[in-house]
């Protein structure tokens, strides 16, 4: 109770402080979002720790290293390239009608702005940003070379995720910046197209660029399993992500309001029904309750309803949940079926699901809205088709754009002749051939496929 | 009999399997290795500073042939886990006295089978 007391002064304080003036409810307030969405923005954090356990868990021991160091590195290179280029384009002010925003290399308005909440908004932005970009790493995992990943890292953080979020999300920094799509109303709140389904479509084309792993596809065109090294790493990083989307969704209020809690309750079920989901889909189709399709599972959950989390019933979240884990797992077939290699199923958690969840929204979003004036009313509502189309229109706009850019990347890549390691390096694993290092030095691994 | 026994890249396991399964040797045992021959390790980085690793993760397999399969299995062998490089490993075959299955009792050639 104490502590509470003196965590109440303490914002009082800092309110006081920033206003110059005596702490008003208001600045109260004011601190109290900017507390709330800076922790928030942690959580996100937290989610680039469990995108590292996942992919590495998922892939073989002598890649661990590689993972370890695309994941750190996509988020520092993704960090700077988004502060430098990135959130000029998606947070400033239009220029080209409402398709590109302009605000100057390394957002100089920052500085001089109202203090305190710009720079916490630009914080919680960046770890967005860097969550779209982490995104592809599973899916291009154990071959593509270190340094075109690099270079993907820095022209998705900085040219295609805040063109394409500036449509959708330009609007959060103000009016003069409201993007193309948003003004049609569609909706994505906390990002299932802007950020997973991005990261998604573009984890599709660098695996499809790619080609599959050496071993992966038989003579007689069925899939080899190419089991990951750690499920326990890789169950750890689920639940890391977990946590981190409880960042993800209630922060993106970015206020410290009574509906945080809904949204994570939403959030939370849809989690749960996806994951009850998959396992029951596994089981059937498999016979056996297989863990990495669980996971895989909690997963598309979450990125589902990550879109409507906050305009949906719990009820229909539960429903929405329930739907992402059927779909993840028949869509991690379907890819094996037509033979795009994704170690982790990335492409079928993000972008199948960020598919599913944004037009979820047009489907589930209920009349008793909770959100900011939006007036549209899902299908199951009685809404009719409007809400659905606009959420279709932005779900496909999306998709030629993250697709697109994103096969146009790995293709300049490839024809470069540093996409993809050689058979050799491939074989004798990422880490002893292109760090000359060993994530399990004095451990020896069965390193054969 | 034979008892061949071959030391291997690990990462060639994949395709000798391979080729010894295109020549009907389906039985074999793995096992891990450390070992140096020619190739003299190689360097390993950590934080700055160089290590010479001498010994290298290497795949022993050992096969108990019969006569007639001894000149296909070094065949799969070889073609799987040669890439012209130095430290492709080395094949040693060894006389068998005998060979006797556990659960049958059986000795000799027909134990192999």
């Amino acid at each position: 109770m104490k502590r509470i007391v003196l965590g109440m002064a303490a914002l009082c304080a800092a309110g006081a402080l920033a206003a110059d003036a005596p702490a008003t409810a208001d600045s109260v307030q004011t601190n109290l979002n900017v507390v709330w969405t800076l922790i928030a923005g942690i959580l996100v954090f937290t989610m680039q720790a469990g995108f590292a356990l996942v992919e590495t868990g998922f892939t073989r021991a002598k890649n661990a290293a590689n993972i370890m160091m695309k994941n750190l590195m996509d988020f520092a290179a993704g960090s700077l390239g988004f502060f430098i280029l990135g959130a000029a384009i998606m947070f400033g002010a239009n220029k080209l009608g409402m398709w590109f925003g302009w605000g100057g290399l390394g957002m100089p308005s920052l500085a001089t702005g109202e203090g305190v909440w710009d720079w916490t908004f630009l914080f919680f932005q960046t770890m967005f940003c860097a969550t779209a970009a982490t995104i592809v790493s599973g899916a291009v995992a154990e071959r593509i070379e270190f340094k075109s990943y690099l270079i993907y890292s820095i022209l998705v953080s900085a040219v295609v995720y805040p063109i394409s979020g500036h449509w959708m999300w330009g609007s959060l920094a103000g009016e003069a910046s409201k993007g193309w799509i948003e003004a049609l109303g569609f909706h994505d709140f906390a990002g299932s197209t802007v950020v997973h389904s991005v990261g998604g479509w573009i984890a599709l084309a660098g695996a499809m660029m790619l080609g599959p792993r050496i071993g992966k596809y038989r003579h007689d065109g069925k899939a080899n399993p190419i089991p990951g090294h750690s499920l326990i790493l890789g169950t750890l990083g689920v639940f890391l992500l977990w946590i981190g989307w409880f960042g993800f969704n209630p922060g993106s209020y970015t206020a410290g309001i009574g509906s945080v809690g809904r949204v994570a309750m939403t959030t939370n079920l849809a989690a749960c029904a996806g994951t009850v989901a998959a396992l029951i889909t596994a089981w059937v189709i498999m016979g056996k309750p297989d863990l990495t399709m669980t996971l895989n599972g909690s997963l598309a959950g979450l990125v589902a309803i990550t879109a409507p989390c906050d305009q949906v019933t719990a009820n229909a979240s539960v429903v929405i949940g329930l739907v992402a884990g059927v779909l993840v797992v028949l869509s991690v077939f379907f890819f094996d079926k037509i033979h795009v290699d994704d170690p982790v199923g990335a492409v079928s958690v993000h972008c199948v699901n960020g598919v599913w969840g944004t037009l979820a929204v047009g489907l589930f979003a209920a009349p008793t809205s909770y959100s900011y004036g939006n007036e549209l009313v899902g299908l199951f509502y009685g809404g009719g088709l409007k809400y659905l189309g606009v959420q279709a229109l932005g779900v496909g706009v999306t998709a030629a754009w993250a697709f697109g850019t994103g096969l146009l990347i790995f293709f300049i890549l490839k024809k470069c002749g540093i996409l993809r390691v050689s058979e050799k390096t491939e074989l004798k694993g990422l880490d002893l051939t292109e760090h000359g290092q060993d994530a399990y030095a004095s451990f020896q691994f069965f390193s054969n496929m | 009999m034979k008892l061949i026994i071959a030391y291997i890249q690990p990462e060639r396991l994949n395709s000798v399997k391979q080729a010894l399964y295109e020549r009907q040797v389906y039985k074999m045992s793995v096992s891990n290795a450390l070992g140096c021959g020619q190739q003299m390790g190689y360097q390993h980085l950590y934080r700055g500073a160089i290590e010479e690793v001498t010994l290298l993760k290497k795949v022993r397999l050992a096969i108990a042939v019969n006569d007639e399969f001894v000149q296909k299995t070094v065949d799969g062998i070889i073609e799987g886990a040669r890439t012209g490089d130095i430290g492709d490993g080395k094949i040693f075959i060894l006389p068998m006295d005998e060979c006797i299955r556990i659960r049958t009792g059986e000795k000799g050639p027909a134990a192999i089978g």
